[in-house]
């Protein structure tokens, strides 16, 4: 009885975990191609009036491993955060790129530091 | 927004696919179905039987160990508490702030639940205590108040500071944040400690509470006279008394990880983002409030219904079966909080190098960074969704054990079902935390 349900248990463990499993990390060793972007061409944008994000928070989502341009135009008046790739953005009134490779997977809040104020939620997958 | 989003890592999990979230859910209702009607029908996790002598207490190992875990202890207790306050500023970066959020709160219930109670030794209130006693004959248990000699309201006083600063205050990863509660909780539990010896840190301190709660599902465990022995996972949850204020201790932490895999939905997020300071400690504040109180609902429901079953009290019922959400809180724990301990733990461990962010490089892995794809997102689910199963069915066969123990044949099943239906719900909702939405 009791070998009969832990080898039930094991295979329908197994199962689940076999299931599936498109969503895998690159290899530590391998790298992304860096190919040219045009400089109009932004993974997405940021337009900040006044200081405040305009259109206020959203979710972005971007492909692990992919390089990417964050373009952020309008006046910034606070430093930006990129968590977990802990990418920053001083202020500035000229039209900046927030750049990085996204090669950590998961979830992550851009946020303006000072005010806390969350802009972006972005989805690394 | 939540703790490790905002401060120590700053990354969360990716929400778990739906496929394998109704996998899981589907594997916790059938598995408890199965174990209820086709398992035991006689108690097999009993508290009596005798169990394997791994070390014995009268030896150089049980010595040694002890006194190295104890020494570890203290001197990375106060390490950490130095660092907070004077190391770096920045959360990412501090050792103290890395070793409560992620070592201690995650390690150790891990670590407990596999070699039983491991906080016993390294707690440092303890050691400093029982230094103390050694030194000064004055130092004697005195007489101990019976709030604290039992019950352990105390500890779920403690226990719902640390979770609300850990989960609710905004500027919970400030360094100096944790340096001032690091501060007064040691005061405290030491001071307590010394006037009262262990009684009070069974009382009134929520680490060694919990832990030695996790502790009792392990397969390793401390007797009386201090010997190692091995046991039957989950025997343990059957030897341990419940005492007043346990069951509301449970509640708490359940409930409070509850809401930490609460606040990573989009739903919260878009609830809090744009609040922030005092307006998103209120919001968090009430959140937690509410989450708890709705877990507590339901298990307040569970045992009401059984209890109309077995004709039995509820506080009865209630103090039976309460240790059998521990399964729980630790799937939970693992679920939310693993690949933080994967990923940032990393992060922590280098900071030895330079404890107080001088520049130091004490063991060479200062410079050290983390290597975010030494688990892929896939084995995160995966233990994410296991984690949670396996709580479930662990938590069914305790619930069943206990029950075939006290009933008879014919009872026992039946008063299991509002057992079973709660178990799934919360497996239910911890998965479906999990799915991000």
């Amino acid at each position: 009885m009791m070998r009969w349900l832990v080898l039930c248990a094991t295979v329908v463990t197994l199962a689940g975990a076999c299931g599936d499993s498109g969503r895998s990390a690159p290899s530590a060793a391998s790298t992304v191609s860096a190919t040219a972007v045009e400089p109009e061409q932004a993974t997405f944008v940021l337009e900040f009036d006044n200081g405040k994000l305009v259109g206020g928070f959203r979710r972005e989502e971007v492909g692990l491993g992919d390089p990417v341009r964050v373009l952020i135009i309008g006046e910034l008046t606070e430093r930006i955060h990129l968590h977990g790739y802990d990418v920053f953005v001083e202020p500035t009134s000229s039209d900046v790129f927030l750049e990085f490779d996204a090669l950590i997977p998961g979830r992550f809040e851009i946020e303006l530091e000072e005010s806390s104020e969350l802009l972006v939620q972005l989805t690394v997958s | 927004m939540t703790l490790f989003a905002h401060g120590i890592g700053g990354r969360t999990d990716l929400p778990l696919p739906s496929w394998q979230v109704a996998w899981a859910a589907g594997f916790a209702v059938a598995s408890a179905f199965i174990i209820v009607n086709m398992y035991w029908e006689r108690s097999r996790l009993s508290e009596t039987a005798s169990h394997r002598l791994l070390i014995s207490s009268s030896g150089k190992v049980s010595r040694i160990g002890s006194a190295t875990l104890r020494g570890t202890g203290l001197v990375v207790w106060g390490v950490a508490l130095v660092s907070t306050w004077s190391g770096s500023r920045q959360p990412s970066e501090n050792l103290g702030v890395g070793l409560l959020l992620i070592w201690l709160w995650v390690g150790i219930p891990i670590a407990s639940s596999l070699f039983g109670d491991v906080w016993l030794e390294l707690n440092p209130f303890r050691t400093i205590a029982d230094a103390a006693r050694t030194v000064s004959a004055r130092a004697q248990a005195r007489v101990v108040p019976s709030v604290i000699a039992d019950t352990s309201w105390p500890a779920v006083v403690a226990i719902s500071v640390y979770l609300w600063l850990e989960l609710a205050y905004h500027d919970t990863t400030n360094p100096r944040s944790i340096a001032v509660f690091l501060t007064v909780y040691s005061a405290v539990m030491t001071m307590g400690a010394l006037r009262w010896g262990m009684a009070w840190l069974r009382s009134a301190d929520g680490f060694t509470v919990l832990f030695g709660l996790l502790a009792t599902i392990a397969p390793v465990y401390r007797d009386e006279s201090g010997d190692v022995r091995l046991r039957m996972p989950l025997s343990g949850l059957r030897a341990t008394t419940a005492r007043p204020g346990l069951i509301p201790f449970v509640v708490v932490v359940l409930g409070s990880t509850t809401f930490d895999g609460f606040t990573r939905t989009e739903v919260w997020t878009e609830l809090t983002s744009s609040r922030s300071g005092w307006s998103e400690t209120f919001a968090n504040s009430v959140g937690l409030t509410l989450v708890v109180i709705a877990v507590g609902s339901i298990y307040l429901v569970t045992i009401a219904l059984m209890a109309r079953s077995t004709g039995e009290r509820v506080a009865d019922v209630s103090t039976r079966f309460c240790l059998t959400l521990v399964p729980i809180v630790l799937a939970y724990s693992i679920a939310h909080y693993f690949s933080l301990l994967i990923l940032e733990g990393q992060r922590t461990l280098a900071h030895f190098s330079d404890p107080f962010d001088r520049g130091w490089d004490l063991f060479g892995t200062a410079d050290w960074t983390i290597h975010w794809t030494i688990v892929s997102p896939a084995t995160i689910s995966w233990v994410q969704a296991v984690a949670i199963a396996t709580g479930h069915v662990l938590a069914v066969v305790a619930a069943h054990d206990i029950a075939v123990a006290t009933y008879d044949r014919r009872l026992a099943k039946t008063s299991q079902y509002p057992m079973l239906a709660a178990m799934v719900a919360y497996t239910v909702i911890g998965l479906f935390l999990l799915l991000g939405d």
